[in-house]
């Protein structure tokens, strides 16, 4: 199964009027299990795109059908709201309940899922993020440091079992330790539970590092989707619109200014370090 | 010019303090960046600098006067501008020039005075074109350089950034850094406390804070030598940085001044 | 959706556009006076003269008038209606044996119902052509001799600042907030009243915690950038009255004379 963008194109509409489209013929499928990280700058498109991807925003042109579902159709909504967690920016903002459980058991409690059960998935969120229900179940939302408030709003998300997990910058405003455990936690749920990963981004090192897949926005056109090696590759264009690269794209573009001849597909700190490693042994 | 002797300070109902036993100085035209993770520490010692926050023991004083005294308070802000993260919770007015005319407004300067001082201001920061525009129609970068203008509005001798790029995109960000490096060419003191160790690069000096205390200070170079201490800290070091060390590892002789992609692949092409 | 403010200016160059924002206040408080004044209905041709005058100077159209005058149309037929209703009086047109239409029930019902559009329409005019933030600034200069008397118009005029200057951000806020709960299967649309109002809390809540915090943040904020209320305050913009303030109070004192002298007269 997988989510299946059929030339969706989209403009917001002013005083009854519709604007420039902000997403214009994107046609591409995401696969089940994959970890896809989308790029691109503020504008880009990149926030209303994944606003269709469980049916916040309509699709009037084009479709969106998440696992044979077609949101187009509004009976379907409820049923791909379930499939497809959303986790916005800065989502400890959304928190609302008297205790960290209640508000991890909105979501299951919407889905009229049993007593049993909703306590069942609010324990398990609660531990896959991190946070012990023995000590957190009780507390109040808002005496949580940041980092735990992040978590706990993530943990909401997580309760509903979604097959498919669209972050938008989940790790703006942390910590490196905070980020790291956001990512750790990401990594788990897509090897563990195959859940597939949709996050946008800003932190091309990070996208280098975890993505399967990369899709570049553009002035709300797809303007490439690959694998990190070959969009990286293509540093140059990303360049031109006004992206930047991981650092050690920055490094290797460098350095074959400077004679050198390292492949253009590397882009992560490993793949560097083995270029090397095989560099001195022919040496 | 900004000296900490012996600063402690507890917050109310916590069990630990935030600051234990700070003592820091400095010096006019200097480029300080603060690191640390959250709850370090980093942002209660930022808020000392202009008495938003006072200290329980020992001293903070600006220009030899101590925020502690109610009467150098006003004096004191109008030296030492800050700027906080969020850029949406900082700007007052609706439009941006009444909003960078707002400190002076307080101050009771003279309106032809404001008027060239908030032109003046807009123009240091590149934002002259968006005088008449309204606040929340700008970007988020935008948004942060109309704050820095609102302060130089003030004209201050230091410059506080209290993780005021943490909210921003990578051009926002790179936006806000550049403004910030002009206005220290141009003399500017700052103290920058941020997340982001790539940022802290260019500084003259970086202090590395945890539980209250600084564990490590020095020029960029001397700082990301102790890759141990900083993950200690719970701070990651700039992937280039990372990248030297694996590769001084491997034992090519790379030099620790090494902090961007440029320098290492000036050092490393002609060790392969 | 982001560019609701409070009031509906329409921005413009008109001669009424140019005015001080404390003359055209003035104006209206003496508009207000005048329709207060008048006690039967032909007397309302004058109030209704000048307004007809403002709206021709300024230039707006008469649409944003009639869209003001809609919110209250409910409240018109109503009070029209009991007027009808509960006026007695000595010219019966019409006899149901239980209750009589008099005369003076249809002239004093009219007489209200335009008495109410006069005033809605004269006060629409000013937040029409006057922008929120020339508004805030004529009222608190207007009401600064006051703080005599310990009215804080000051504080007043900075609270109404702030709020003009949050209300988009906070509609942009609530939206997000709005999308994460019906992310999360909240259904906002569906259910009796009861259920709808309740439904809105998870969006409430976090409203009002991130106004808090809001609130918490500017205030450093301003106090970092030397608020310390509006003792010693100056400001960039001065509030210049010039010949046609001068000419505007003028000409609307003249209606109000000529009003009392028709009164006077026609007793």
């Amino acid at each position: 199964m997988s989510v299946v963008i059929n030339h969706l194109t989209f403009a917001y509409t002013q005083g009854g009027k519709p604007l420039e489209p902000t997403l214009v013929d994107l046609d591409f499928t995401i696969e089940e299990g994959s970890f896809l990280g989308i790029i691109g700058h503020t504008g880009s498109g990149k926030s209303t795109f994944v606003r269709h991807l469980n049916g916040l925003l309509p699709c009037e042109k084009g479709a969106v059908v998440v696992d044979g579902h077609d949101l187009s159709v509004k009976a379907e909504r409820k049923t791909v709201r379930s499939l497809v967690g959303m986790v916005f920016q800065y989502p400890e903002y959304q928190l609302f309940a008297d205790t960290v459980f209640e508000d991890v058991a909105f979501g299951p409690r919407n889905m009229k899922l049993d007593e049993a059960e909703v306590k069942n998935r609010v324990q398990n969120a609660m531990t896959l993020v991190g946070l012990d229900p023995e000590r957190f179940s009780a507390r109040s939302p808002f005496d949580l440091s940041g980092g735990e408030r992040r978590r706990a709003a993530i943990a909401g998300v997580l309760a509903m079992h979604p097959k498919y997990l669209v972050l938008d910058e989940p790790m703006a405003g942390l910590d490196p330790l905070g980020r790291r455990e956001i990512l750790a936690l990401l990594e788990k749920l897509r090897t563990e539970s195959g859940c597939t990963i949709i996050m946008i981004s800003h932190s091309m090192d990070d996208i280098a590092n975890h993505a399967t897949k990369v899709l570049v926005l553009e002035k709300g056109r797809v303007c490439m989707y690959d694998t990190p090696q070959n969009v990286f590759a293509r540093a140059e264009e990303l360049q031109k619109i006004g992206l930047s690269v991981p650092a050690v794209t920055k490094l290797c573009i460098e350095m074959n200014r400077r004679g050198a001849s390292v492949p253009a597909s590397i882009c992560t700190r490993e793949a560097f370090l083995n270029w090397i490693r095989e560099e001195k042994k022919h040496a | 010019m900004i000296r900490f002797d012996n600063v402690t300070f507890q917050y109310e109902k916590a069990f630990s303090p935030a600051l234990s036993d700070i003592c820091l100085e400095i010096r006019q035209g200097e480029f300080v960046a603060i690191v640390g993770h959250n709850g370090s520490g980093k942002s209660t010692l930022a808020k000392h600098i202009n008495g938003l926050l006072l200290p329980v023991k020992g001293t903070v004083s600006v220009c030899g006067m101590p925020t502690s005294d109610e009467e150098n308070i006003l004096k004191i802000r109008q030296k030492v501008g800050m700027a906080f993260q969020n850029p949406d919770n900082q700007l007052v007015t609706t439009v941006v020039e009444e909003d960078v005319a707002f400190g002076p407004e307080n101050l009771g300067v003279d309106p032809d005075e404001i008027r060239a001082r908030v032109d003046e201001a807009l123009a240091s920061v590149g934002m002259t074109d968006y005088a008449t525009f309204a606040v929340h129609h700008l970007s988020g970068g935008q948004k942060q350089r109309i704050a820095i203008a609102g302060i130089l509005a003030l004209k201050p001798q230091v410059l506080v950034l209290d993780e005021a790029s943490a909210m921003l995109d990578p051009s926002g960000r790179a936006e806000l850094l550049e403004t910030i490096e002009k206005l220290h060419r141009e003399g500017m003191t700052v103290v920058m406390v941020t997340q982001y160790m790539e940022e802290t690069t260019g500084c003259d000096r970086v202090i590395v804070m945890k539980g209250g205390r600084i564990v490590l200070e020095g020029t960029p170079a001397e700082v990301f030598r102790h890759t141990d201490i900083l993950l200690d800290s719970n701070l990651v070091p700039p992937e280039t940085v990372a990248v030297r060390d694996a590769l001084k590892e491997m034992g090519y002789a790379l030099s620790d001044d090494v902090l961007t992609a440029n320098r290492l692949a000036e050092e490393l092409c002609p060790l392969l | 959706m982001r560019d609701i403010t409070l009031g509906q200016f329409v921005a413009g160059d008109s001669f009424i556009h140019k005015l001080d924002p404390r003359t055209k206040i003035g104006m209206m408080i003496l508009y207000i006076v005048m329709t207060f004044l008048v006690k039967k209905i032909y007397f309302l041709a004058i109030p209704f003269a000048y307004l007809v005058i403002e709206l021709i100077l300024s230039g707006i159209s008469l649409r944003y008038i009639l869209n003001a005058l809609k919110p209250i149309r409910f409240l018109l037929i109503f009070m029209f209606l009991l007027n009808l209703l509960f006026t007695k009086g000595e010219h019966v047109w019409l006899d149901l044996g239980f209750w009589q239409l008099t005369g003076e029930a249809v002239l004093q019902s009219c007489f209200l119902a335009v008495r109410i559009i006069l005033l809605v329409a004269g006060a629409s005019m000013l937040t029409l052509t006057t922008s929120p933030i020339a508004l805030t600034d004529g009222i608190e200069r207007l009401f600064a001799p006051l703080k005599i008397f310990h009215f804080p118009a000051h504080e007043l005029a900075m609270m109404m600042t702030i709020a003009l200057r949050f209300v988009p951000t906070l509609m942009d806020e609530s939206e997000k907030i709005r999308s994460a709960q019906m992310s999360r299967g909240a259904d906002f649309e569906s259910g009796n009243v009861f259920r709808r109002v309740k439904s809105m809390i998870p969006i409430l809540i976090p409203l009002f915690v991130s106004s808090f915090r809001k609130a918490d943040e500017l205030a450093i904020a301003m106090e970092s950038r030397c608020y310390h209320g509006g003792e010693g305050r100056t400001r960039m913009h001065q509030l210049k009255f010039r010949l046609a303030d001068l000419l505007a109070i003028l000409i609307t004192l003249t209606f109000v004379a000529v009003l009392i002298v028709l009164l006077v007269l026609f007793k």
